[in-house]
């Protein structure tokens, strides 16, 4: 299902520091979590991928770190710092009063069956 | 550095040609073009890892150049993200430099009028003088008539008195 651009504007960074909280992971292997995670639900554009990171990198959020945990495949783990996780926190907590409050506007149509 | 590294990676020629063109389109320092040109590759690589055949690989990397859209928003992007993740102190110093520049420049734009205009007057201050001193004063109390007849009838020295000649 193809999502208005500006639905997911907002909720692309927090999936990502929610998915980024659970280990770190570079690039290739974050866009595949999010879209198996979500059941192929969500996904995260190419074009947008590395923007993103680099702009949570930057809020420091997220740390980035050359690794080589593959015999001669070099990669950037991403991790999420003790910022990030606050933000995190924060986040979800912004989302959980967003969802309660379109629940009760749509009669409970987002509550899980 | 960065052409070595192209021709060492096993990625399909577009795929190269493609990362190339995002990282010239970058243009910010070498550090940080050449951080995202070794993830970009790395990215194609994981993505055509699972590719059996030439022709599947070409197709699939097509398709992840589509997807990941125009080149030069790419670039952009990355390069509007990457200079968010500057340390305080350079974005500081970069901010200074500029306002330095932009003070420079203005006073090499207002001093050009100065180094090729020529200076025109536009009051003449000698009458303005002269309307100043004649103001309240007659005309015919004005000496100047008196002198410049004295100096018409100014007559050579003769020549007996020049020469000492009169003793």
């Amino acid at each position: 299902m193809k999502f208005e651009s500006q639905l997911l504007k907002g909720i692309a960074p927090v999936v990502v520091l929610e998915i980024l909280s659970r280990g770190p992971m570079y690039g290739y292997e974050l866009s595949q979590a999010v879209e198996q995670r979500s059941g192929k639900i969500l996904t995260l554009g190419k074009g947008t991928l590395y923007p993103l990171l680099y702009n949570l990198e930057a809020k420091k959020l997220i740390a980035g770190k050359w690794e080589d945990k593959e015999a001669a495949r070099k990669r950037r783990y991403y991790s999420i710092t003790d910022i990030g996780m606050n933000e995190l926190a924060k986040q979800k907590e912004q989302l959980k009063e967003l969802s309660t409050g379109l629940n009760l506007i749509f009669g409970g149509a987002f509550s899980p069956a | 550095m960065a052409k070595e590294d192209i021709n060492s990676k096993q990625l399909p020629d577009v795929a190269k040609q493609f990362i190339e063109h995002v990282i010239r389109k970058v243009r910010y320092n070498r550090k940080a073009r050449v951080d995202v040109q070794n993830e970009l590759f790395t990215h194609f690589e994981d993505e055509l890892q699972d590719c059996k055949t030439e022709q599947e690989r070409q197709e699939k990397t097509k398709h992840l150049i589509e997807e990941f859209g125009d080149i030069k928003l790419l670039a952009t992007l990355i390069r509007r993200a990457k200079k968010r993740c500057r340390p305080l102190w350079q974005k500081v110093l970069i901010r200074t430099a500029q306002v330095f520049g932009i003070i420079i420049l203005y006073i090499i734009i207002c001093a050009i009028p100065l180094m090729i205009g020529k200076p025109t007057i536009k009051i003449d201050y000698v009458q303005w003088l002269n309307e100043k001193q004649q103001a309240d004063r007659e005309e015919s109390e004005n000496a100047r008539v008196y002198y410049k007849e004295a100096a018409e009838l100014l007559v050579d020295m003769p020549k007996w008195l020049s020469d000492g000649s009169y003793t």
